[in-house]
This record gives C-alpha cells, structure tokens and sequence, in this order.
C-alpha cells in the first residue's frame, strides 16, 4: 500500500514538471506569433514594470533625445504611471520638463482636459502640477475603487469624469468588477465598464454593444480578463506578498494556468473550453482504449494457454499469428480500413476492432505467461503426472501478476495507437483533435491533452499496482519484487 | 562451426536487402523523381516513378529506424549502467526520468518535440525517437546490472581483487549483449510503426521527403491499390523481419553472446585482476 500511496504522491511532482516542460518547449515555437507585450516564462524577477517603464520614459523624453517610441510609452502607461511623473516634474530642468508635458498631452485629451493648443509648455507645466496638488488624493486604491463601484452603479457626468481622470490607474478596479454577469443590470453594468476600460486601452475588440445578451457579457468581460492577465504587469505596481505572487502569476505559464482555471482547462483554437472537448472526446477515446486493453488480455490469456499446454503444431501456429500481427502494424491495419471504407463514414466499432486486434502489449503479455510456463513448480506439476491442461491453469494464474504490471506499462503505447485509429477512420475522439492541434499549433489544447494523458496513464498504472497487490502481495514489497517480477 | 539457424538468415538476408536498396536508392530515382510533389502525385504516378519512391521512402525508413536505434543503444546503455554505478541518485533520477517520459503518449511526445524544430527535418525526428529508445534501453541495462551483480561468478571475481571495470567489461557487459540486442530489435520494430504512424497523420518527416507512412496516406486516400499493397508489405516484411529477428535471438542460448572460459579472471590473473 505504501508503494500506491508512494507512487500516486509522486505523480503530482510529475505532472507539474511535464506541464512546465510541455509549456517551455510550446512557447518557443509559439513565442513569434504571440501579440503584444512578453511576458517572461515562468519567473518574472520585476513584476509591476509601471514605475520603472515611467522613470525611463521621463529620463529620455526630458533628455531631449529623439525618441518618439517614449512618449508614446507615458501616454500608453496613462494615469498609471502619473504618481511617478508628475511628482518628478519639480526635479527636472525646465526644457525636459516642458518636453514631457507635451508628451502628457494625448493622456490629457483622453482624461478629458481641453488644454489649449497655443499655450506654452510653461503653462502646460503650471496646470499639470496644479493638478496633482489637487488630485494626488484620488490616485490611491480604495478611492479608485470608490470611484470605479460609483460609475457601475449607475453612470452620471460627474461619476464617468471621476473614473476617466483616473485613466489606466483605474483599469485594474475596472475590470474587476465587471463579474459576476448573470441578470440584465450586470450586462448594462459590463457595458459600462467595458466601455471605460476600452477608452483608457484602445482595445476595443471586446467593447460591449448596446442591446447585447448575458452571454455575449459574459464573453466580454472575460475577454478583459484575459487581456488584463497578459498586460497587467505594466499597469501596476507591487508590493510585499503580492509582489512575491505577481513573480509567479505575470509569466506566461502563470498566465495559462489563470486561464486553465478561469476557462475550464483553457480554449481551443476554435474558441470552446478545453475540459467541454475533452468530455465529448474522452466518450470516443476511452472505449477504444478499452477495446485495446481486452483485446491485449484476452489475446495473451489464449497465447499463454497455448504456450502452457506445449504442443508442438499449436505453438507453431501462435508463433505464426504473433508475426503476422508484427508484420500488421496498426498504421498499416488503419489504412487498409481507410481503404476499404473510403466512401462510408467510419464507425467507432471498426477502430474498436482494429485495437483489439493491434495487440500492442501482446508480446509483452505473452513473455510474462512464457515465464510462467518455466518456472519450476508448473514443471514439477508436469513431472507429477498433473494434466497438461491443469498445468497451463496453474501458469495462467501465475502469469496474472506479469499481465497486470505490462498493463500499466503499456498504456501509453495504447493510448497512441488509438490516436492514430482514430485520425486514420476520422472518428471524433481526442487523438484526431490532438493531431490537428499538433499541426497547427493549439498550445491550450496540447497543455491539456498532455497533462490528462500523463494523468490517465499514472493513475492506471498506479491502479494496476495496487491489483497486483492483490493478486501477488509479495509482488509489493521492495524486497521480493524483482524476484516475483522477473 | 554450427551455421545459423534458418528463421535467423532469413530475417538476416530480408534486412540487407533493405539496406541495400536504401543505399542505392540514387539509381532508382530518375530525374523525374526530384520534384517536391512527389509524394501529392502519388497516386497518379507510373510505374517507375512509384519504384524511385518505394526506394528512396525505403532510405528514410532504414536512416531514421538505424539512427534512432543505434543512439538509443549507445546512450540507453551508458544512462543505464552510469545509473548503476552512479549511486541512488541516478537510479531515482533515471526512474523518475522514465516514468516522466512514460507517462506521455509517444505521439504527443515525439508531436511536441518536433514542433521545437520550425524546419520539421528527419534530424529532430531521429532525435525525438532515439530519446524514446535511449529511456527503454537504460532502463533494461539498468535492471540487467542490477540482476547481474550479485551473481556467484560476479562475487568471485570481485573476491579475487576484479576491478569494477574489469568485471563490467568481462562479466556484464557481455551478458548484457542478448537482452540489449533483442530489445533494440523489437523496439526498431516498433519504432518502424511509430515513425510510419507519425507519416502517416502528418507529423512525422517532412511532405517533401518520401516515407512510407505518408505514401500509406496518400494511397489509401486516393485508392491506388498496387501502390499501397506494396507499401503495406514493404512495411509488413520489414517489421516481420525485425521482429522474428529479435524473437529468434531471445530464444537462443544465452552462451551464445556471453564469451565462456576465454574471458575467465583466473586465465587473465595476471595481466587483468587489479
């Protein structure tokens, strides 16, 4: 029991290490495709850039060096980044000064500040310090989340200028109070929301059109989610223990394992939750691996019957079908039944036959029920006078421990011997969607079939352990194991 | 001298000829064959066409099976005895390494890894299949070592002053040459199916590189019988080959591979016992 007990503790350490290998070799190949900003693998050392990426954009714009790309940094940083700017005014020199506060301007227009084009920057200077001698109050969290829960309330002129003053520093508020979304007032709310948060942002693939339904809402806001998840790290600064998480949560893995929980397992290329294909593929996939399991069984029961029972001709036959099934290997199997089935739709019996008669493990099998044969008390028995069918019992019996360990090694095998029926007859099980996703690229769908496999497969194997416990107790127990197992 | 048993050279005699023709597989292919579409116009193609490709997917088959098995061989055994003689450490790290690997369908393995390889050519094929190899030849080297090291002739020698090179190239390492041997034929036998299979759904050598698991594809689709029942045996007799091979070798006399008295610590005192 130990043993089990041992072996299933092991299998979280071993699923963690393939999803984190898994993901690594995924976002290599992934990593040119993916838009905007990237976000480390899986240890970010500075979570919370917004003071940083601010200071930097302040050192160069106020240098005086060309660098258009760093103006358009503060002005996307927005309200964010305006308690480290401003309050760093007063240490510039009047031209850098003047030089961002002319890159603050597209930031204002979107706070709602008419400034007037003829001024000079001088004044410009004047209004922005003006401002945060007034407003410095209002960029702290629990006003800004006074602010955001006001304008979801209920939107007024005063509330909508409150939340667009606070720009991008109120994004993290916004967004997080856009679920639940159950009843019509949470979709007028999302509207709103979605609306700010699409003028601070400019994304507006998942603003909310008037008149729109719980769930297209409910698509919204967790699309904002999604985007808050890649792009929050810019927009924050951290602190503490949410500093520590945020070294974890804003990477790319912390960021598919968010998703994985927020969408069940994730979504597909095609946009529907992982677990939900998974299911409806796992009812097509799961008889056909037991199909091959039986099949496997079933054959190496009758090989170790004909072995055990030594005669010559029928020993010759056997030997004959186990090369013959060698010479078969399921891919070719498969094609023939493509073949001859070209113009019909596959049915789930006929890959349900080709595994039961792919034998995968059978050589397997049948060396255990070989082993068995041999042992010394099935030729004592013989020696004895015993029937030879009575011996070829007893070294069946005896074989069951050898059958049940190759079962669990053999899994994975089955399990890709299935996929390939499945693509081959075009049935609608995981193995045609996992060829698909590994042909064009699904990284949601690969993380998730990986870790579900790897699970399946360990999980039997631990239970095929514990049936061996069963059968064979000695099989268990470190000392005799080898012995018993061969 | 005793000669081979039949089933042996037979299975000897089919597995060079498909090494011959994978090595001479240039003169079957006419200027015809160089297209890129080679494997797309398959199903239309004449007779000697077909040839070119059966003989140079024959060349894919031996260089990708023979590569992948010859370096799972060569570091299945090193992994496999440095676990040994490398402490627990190894052996848990080799057994966690196995049940990592294990634990994931071949497919999606092979699948993944060859998705790090933007260029999909046979080398990261060969890669990821000899990285499957390398793990079942390490661990039956790993379990051969251990069965192998308390035995009387083991502790004799040891008794006598044997080094630990000495008795692993004298007493193991001889003795591991059956049970390698055969594995690493049922395994290139399995192997065959694997990279057909991977051909076959499109994930295995590239579309512009004959294969016989991409031809299977093809003509099964396009209903070309004669082609595809030539595929379907070239496939068959070669993993037959492979697998009666290795079956034949497992049922022969361990003393056949294991050098007997000539390689006895007693006849060699004195220039090999330290």
């Amino acid at each position: 029991m130990r043993f089990i007990v041992r072996r299933l503790l092991w299998l979280g350490p071993t699923l963690l290490l393939i999803t984190l290998v898994t993901f690594g070799v995924l976002s290599h190949v992934l990593e040119p495709s993916a838009p905007g900003p990237t976000l480390p693998l899986f240890f970010n050392p500075d979570p919370g850039a917004v003071e940083r990426l601010a200071r930097a954009a302040v050192r160069e714009v106020s240098s005086g060096a060309p660098v258009p790309a760093k103006s358009a940094v503060l002005s996307e940083l927005g309200g964010a980044a305006l308690p480290i700017v401003l309050p760093a005014l007063d240490s510039l020199e009047p031209a850098g000064r003047a030089r961002v506060v002319v890159a603050l301007r597209p930031l204002a227009a979107r706070m709602g500040f008419e400034l007037d084009p003829t001024w000079e920057a001088s004044r410009e200077v004047l209004f922005w310090m003006r401002f945060w001698e007034e407003h410095s109050i209002d960029y702290r969290p629990l006003v800004a989340r006074r602010a955001v829960l006001r304008y979801a309330d209920r939107s007024t002129d005063l509330r909508d200028a409150e939340v667009r003053q606070l720009d991008t520093y109120a994004l993290d508020e916004l967004i997080s109070q856009m679920s639940p979304v159950r009843s019509r007032a949470d979709v007028e709310r999302v509207t709103r929301l979605a609306a700010a948060a699409a003028a601070v942002t400019g994304e507006y693939a998942s603003r909310l059109e008037p008149g729109a339904g719980v769930e297209q809402a409910q698509k919204a806001a967790s699309g904002w989610q999604d985007w808050w998840g890649k792009n929050r790290t810019r927009y924050k600064t951290y602190t503490g223990t949410e500093r520590v998480t945020a070294m974890l949560r804003d990477t790319r893995y912390g960021g598919w394992v968010v998703q994985a929980v927020r969408h069940r397992l994730g979504l597909t290329a095609n946009g529907r939750p992982v677990l939900d294909v998974l299911v409806e593929g796992a009812r097509v996939t799961l008889p056909l691996v037991g199909c091959g399991i039986l099949g496997a069984v079933l054959a190496a029961l009758l090989g170790g019957a004909v072995l055990a029972l030594e005669r010559t001709a029928w020993t010759r036959v056997w030997r004959l079908l186990g090369l013959l099934r060698a010479a078969l290997p399921i891919v070719v199997l498969s094609a023939l039944f493509m073949r001859s089935d070209a113009d019909a739709p596959s049915e789930a019996w006929q890959g349900g036959v080709l595994l039961a008669l792919s034998g995968v493990p059978l050589a397997a099998f049948q060396r255990a029920t070989e082993d068995a044969v041999g042992r010394r008390f099935v030729r004592t028995l013989r020696a004895w006078g015993v029937s030879r069918w009575r011996a070829s019992l007893t070294a069946l019996r005896l074989s069951s421990a050898g059958i049940v360990v190759q079962l669990g090694a053999q899994l994975s095998s089955l399990v890709t011997l299935t996929f390939v029926v499945e693509y081959a007859l075009g049935l609608p099980g995981l193995g045609s969607q996992t060829v698909e996703a590994l042909r064009h690229p699904d990284l949601a769908w690969l993380m998730a079939i990986t870790i579900c496999t790897a699970l399946f497969v360990g999980v039997l194997q631990a239970a095929s352990e514990l049936l061996l416990g069963l059968l064979d107790p000695r099989a268990v127990e470190p000392s005799t194991r080898d012995e018993v197992l061969g | 001298m005793t000669r081979p048993p039949v089933d042996r050279a037979l299975g000897l005699f089919v597995l060079g000829s498909f090494v011959l023709v994978a090595a001479t597989a240039h003169w079957f292919s006419g200027s015809e064959m160089a297209g890129v579409s080679l494997e797309s116009g398959l199903s239309g193609a004449g007779s000697g066409a077909l040839w070119g490709w059966w003989a140079r997917a024959t060349r894919s088959a031996v260089i990708v099976v023979a590569s992948a098995s010859a370096i799972g061989l060569v570091l299945g055994t090193a992994l496999g005895a440095a676990a040994v003689y490398g402490g627990t450490g190894s052996a848990a790290l080799l057994t966690r390494l196995v049940e990592f690997i294990g634990a994931i369908p071949g497919l999606i393995l092979v699948g993944i890894l060859r998705l790090a390889d933007p260029s999909g050519g046979i080398l990261s094929l060969i890669g990821a299949l000899a990285l499957l190899r390398t793990l079942e030849v390490a661990q039956l080297v790993r379990a051969q070592v251990v069965t192998l090291l308390p035995s009387d002739f083991v502790e004799a020698a040891r008794a006598l002053g044997a080094s630990r090179r000495w008795q692993l190239r004298v007493h193991i390492l001889p003795r591991l040459v059956q049970p390698v041997l055969v594995n690493t034929l049922l395994g290139a036998s399995a192997l065959l199916g694997l990279e057909a299979a991977l051909s076959f759904v499109g994930l295995g050598l590239p579309s512009t590189t004959p294969s016989w698991g991409g031809g299977l594809s093809v003509l099964a689709r396009a209903g070309n019988s004669g082609a595809l029942w030539g595929v379907v045996a070239s496939i068959g007799v070669a993993s037959a080959a492979l697998y009666g091979l290795g079956t034949s070798l497992a049922a022969a006399p361990a003393a056949v591979f294991a050098k007997g008295p000539a390689w006895s610590p007693w006849r060699r005192q004195g220039s090999r016992v330290k």
